[in-house]
């Protein structure tokens, strides 16, 4: 059983305004929208900062090395900067790593994204399997589809639910106009039984942290909230697997994240699920075990203590997802001693499970 | 069941380099940069006015290409100075391979001159074409200014500088 | 890090393929050779490893999400998987990424992989974007130019000779010679016939710089609670260090010249690992050169010699297999290019060198070798291992 380390706390939140497109900021500019927040809120300089774990994809900066359009926003010069290709939620574990080990103690944590700058169908196709796959002209709405015909094939669910759960989503938005399951099943059908309302809409987005050691922590005077625990797992690329609408590694990724925090999936007061299709909001909340049927999405429709904000269906950019949701679960966790977990997704038909628990306390929340 | 080519082995560990085949795609990808509010104000001033502008922040640091943030102070960089457009050479070449220029995709006529320009005024460098071709005329250290094009070609790019020349 | 929240840990697996022009294997396959590589050489099996980091260059081969399509020959499958993309860093970010995993606690066995099919792409394409698609690409002359630019400001600053260099570039090829996995390995090649191959750009010639390769090197990581029971002489890992520059190319005064990043990378695992001569108490190094000039730099800003004294080292013999501290016994980059799996290969050819395995080009009695990666803009990575166990 591998021991833990040390701790790590997260004393800054920031955010970009994000938008469907934010065509008035080059892309360190959209970065350092969410950056200054953080520091102002940590109330720490950019210069007390000794390193970073940053999160981008290449293909979307339209960029070879794309954290090279951030690494002076935080702390690079001179200082030392991690880069994962993956969701934000994966670099704040590695941020965490380096925490733990004592090679770093005062970290930004960035999660960047201008996805109007380049074009979906091409990028997204360079993610298929060359000799195989790329022939046939495919994208991710193409598998979203296959995936959700496998799911309403089993009969639980319904393009309705899935609508429902969007609609909720979406309801919870500022960034994105609300809609309901209405106008989802009546937007015109992207791939069938998919519609065109049941995928994320594009999104130029920045999320920050800043995070730190339990001795920095007292040294700044900060207050805090816990990471307790994170963890991922991956699995077979979408055309090694044979059932789409299931996502059992993502339940072992909670499992996992709990049994480490000591916590039961009961102990968990808010929670974000962070998917860029409706249909897969049934699928990862069955997979972590939050029930099935009518009866789960009742619960996602109604529930405000599960997407409070909505998570990537209301307006986040892939890559961002997941770290936005740290940023907005870690306000909420400000305001009571409380629970959260939070799901991000990587890859194809979510092909990568993230998973970052967060806990306050009660001293944090009397600050 | 037949085999497709009997030059290729159905026992892999058989393979060899010569049986490999290769398969010709063209990944092509198309970005729209916004340029955001620091580059949109440099190159209007350099094609409007033929002028270079560096940012600055409050303890003088003066850095080209302008940004947001000085990454040495870690302080935003609010003010705009103007550098150049003289300046020394920091480093420099004469490439003579061919390179395919990433905003026409034609391939730039070789020999051409490349550097490092400090522009006077900047505490860092940018690279530009020089207008020399011949190694034993450029060096580090030696001087050289901007040749901008004429106003009526300018597009607000940095080849709106046409190349830096060299004066010594 | 030398801390006791720390979890020590050990290369305890090295793995690499045959670098070169690989037409007989996919990029897939050539990441799998090497992980099985590292894996048989010490009885391991994935149900061993408990988490995966992957080092790659993704705008090279143009696939995105590539670790995504990979997930079974990266051995990935169920576990956790982390892509990195770092440049000419990559392979050592992703050595240093499973040092992290492994010392904070989290993991046991950690698998890291650095690979590359130069031969699938185009490397200028994927090099031209590199540069800031606002600031300069308009301007840019790849990274020969930019190299070439770079070796004006060293030989200005050191008065380095194209002879020296030259002689860097023939050193490299001749050990290679010894290494059945090298790329480039040329047992007659002379200074003449460097200086008097094609000029790329005044003062690099085509000899003066890397090739590119196909290829893929593999490592496994693991605690001091298991590292004995896999090797019997894990390389520990006595110190990391990871430094960047300012953003843009011509941000760093000097660049190669005074290596910002390098010096302070070096300083910090040089302080960790208590070295305080790193030419008397190191006994090998694996230095990431892209071209021969940066070699001499390099050795400089990692305080082999005074500042300005490179062409010294290389003309004193000091940096040779039989010198006092051998530099790339391995024949080092200007051998063997895979982008992404050339900054693990020094993290390999280091942890062989300690473990004792290095064949051909084993130096006698190593107890410290050092690793270095350098790539994005002026993004160091190093790594400092060791035969005995670190103290507390």
């Amino acid at each position: 059983m591998a021991r833990t380390g040390k701790q790590t706390w997260i004393i800054g939140l920031g955010e970009a305004r994000s938008a469907p497109k934010r065509d008035d900021l080059a892309i360190n500019e959209l970065a350092w929208e969410a950056i200054s927040p953080a520091l102002e809120d940590a109330g720490v300089a950019l210069s007390q900062i000794t390193g970073a774990a940053t999160a981008s994809q290449d293909f979307w900066d339209g960029r070879t090395i794309s954290s090279m359009n951030v690494n002076e926003l935080v702390g690079g010069t001179t200082g030392s900067e991690a880069k994962v290709a993956a969701d934000g939620a994966q670099a704040l574990a590695y941020a965490a790593a380096r925490i733990a080990d004592d090679d770093q103690h005062l970290n930004l944590v960035l999660a960047h994204a201008k996805e109007s700058q380049g074009d979906p169908h091409a990028i997204e196709i360079a993610a298929f399997d060359p000799f195989f796959e790329r022939q046939l002209d495919p994208d991710e709405t193409v598998l979203a589809g296959l995936q959700a015909q496998q799911l309403y094939a089993t009969g639980e669910f319904t393009p309705q639910h899935a609508a429902e759960v969007l609609a909720a989503c979406r309801s919870r938005s500022e960034v994105l106009e609300h809609i309901t399951a209405e106008q989802v099943l009546a937007s015109p059908l992207s791939a069938s039984p998919l519609h065109e309302l049941d995928r994320a809409p594009f999104i130029d987005a920045a999320a920050a942290l800043v995070v730190c050691s339990d001795s920095m922590r007292q040294a700044l005077k900060a207050g805090g909230v816990r990471v307790a625990a994170t963890s991922s797992r991956t699995s077979a690329y979408w055309s090694q697997r044979e059932s789409l609408h299931e996502a059992p590694l993502a339940g072992q990724a909670a499992q996992e994240a709990l049994a480490l925090a000591g916590w039961s999936i009961d102990d968990v007061d808010y929670m974000e699920l962070n998917t860029p299709y409706s249909t897969q909001q049934l699928i990862v909340a069955k997979a972590l075990g939050l029930g099935g049927g009518e009866e789960l999405v009742r619960r996602l429709r109604s529930d405000a203590a599960i997407n409070p904000s909505g998570g990537w269906l209301a307006g986040a950019a892939g890559g961002v997802a997941g770290l936005r949701s740290v940023v907005r679960m870690t306000r909420l966790l400000r305001q009571r001693p409380s629970r959260a977990l939070i799901y991000s997704t990587t890859g194809l038909c979510l092909q990568s499970h993230h998973i970052v628990l967060l806990e306050s306390s009660a001293e944090e929340v009397s600050r | 069941m037949s085999d497709p080519d009997p030059r290729v082995p159905a026992d892999p560990r058989e393979f060899n380099r010569e049986q490999a085949r290769r398969i010709e795609q063209q990944v092509t990808l198309h970005y729209r940069f916004a340029a955001g509010k620091y580059a949109s104000r440099f190159f209007a001033a350099l094609r409007d006015e033929g002028k270079i502008l560096a940012s600055r922040d409050r303890q003088g640091n003066v850095m080209m290409p302008p940004r947001p943030v000085c990454g040495l102070s870690g302080l935003p960089m609010d003010e705009w100075v103007e550098v150049g457009p003289g300046g020394v050479l920091a480093g420099c070449t004469i490439v003579y391979v061919p390179f395919i220029d990433p905003m026409t995709g034609v391939q730039r006529p070789v020999p051409y001159g490349f550097g490092l320009v400090r522009l006077d005024g900047a505490d860092t460098s940018i690279y530009h074409l020089l207008d020399e071709t011949d190694p034993q005329r450029i060096g580090v250290g030696k001087r050289v200014e901007a040749v901008f094009k004429p106003v009526q070609e300018r597009t607000g790019s940095l080849a709106d500088i046409r190349h830096f020349r060299l004066l010594d | 890090m030398k801390s006791l929240d720390a979890v020590r840990t050990a290369v305890v697996a090295v793995g690499q393929t045959e670098h070169g022009r690989r037409l007989d294997a996919s990029m897939a396959e050539l990441a799998r050779e090497a992980i099985d590589r590292a894996l048989d050489s010490k009885g391991l099996t994935l149900e061993d490893i408990d988490a995966v980091v992957a080092g790659n260059m993704e705008m090279f081969e143009g696939i995105y999400l590539v670790d995504q399509l990979f997930v079974g020959a990266l051995g990935a499958l169920g576990k956790p998987l982390y892509k990195l993309n770092t440049g000419g860093t990559v392979g050592a970010s992703t050595a240093l990424a499973c040092y992290h995993l492994v010392a904070s606690g989290r993991h046991e066995r950690v698998l890291g992989v650095g690979f590359q099919k130069q031969s699938d792409g185009s490397t200028q394409a994927a090099i031209t974007t590199v540069g800031d698609p606002v600031w300069e690409r308009a301007v840019m002359a790849g990274a020969i130019g930019n190299f070439a630019s770079m070796a004006s400001t060293y030989i200005a600053e050191s008065g380095v000779t194209p002879e020296q260099a030259a002689k860097v570039a023939v050193l490299a090829r001749r050990n290679a010679c010894l290494n059945p996995y090298a790329h480039l390995r040329m047992p007659d090649i002379t200074v003449e016939e460097v200086l008097e191959s094609e000029m790329l750009a005044y003062p690099i010639h085509r000899l003066d710089m890397c090739p590119s390769s196909d290829g893929a090197a593999a490592i496994v990581m693991a605690s001091e609670d298991v590292a004995g029971e896999i090797a019997d002489q894990p390389a520990w890992v006595h110190a990391v260090a990871t430094v960047h520059d300012q953003q843009y190319m011509g941000d760093s005064p000097k660049r190669l010249a005074v290596m910002r990043s390098l010096r302070g990378a070096a300083a910090k695992a040089y302080s960790i690992a208590g070295i305080d001569y790193p030419l008397r108490q190191l006994d090998v190094a694996e230095v990431y050169e892209p071209a021969s000039y940066a070699l001499l730099a390099m050795c400089e800003n990692l305080g082999f010699c005074a500042m300005g004294d490179g062409g010294r080292l290389i003309d004193d013999g000091v940096i040779t297999m039989e010198g006092q501290l051998p530099v790339n016994p391995s024949g080092g980059v200007l051998a063997t290019n895979p982008v992404g799996a050339t900054a693990m290969i020094r993290v390999v050819e280091a942890a062989s060198q300690v473990m004792g395995l290095a064949g051909e080009h084993q130096i006698p009695d190593v107890k410290l070798a050092l690793a270095t990666g350098y790539g994005g803009n002026a993004w160091t990575d190093i790594i400092i291992l060791g035969r005995q166990r670190p103290r507390r």
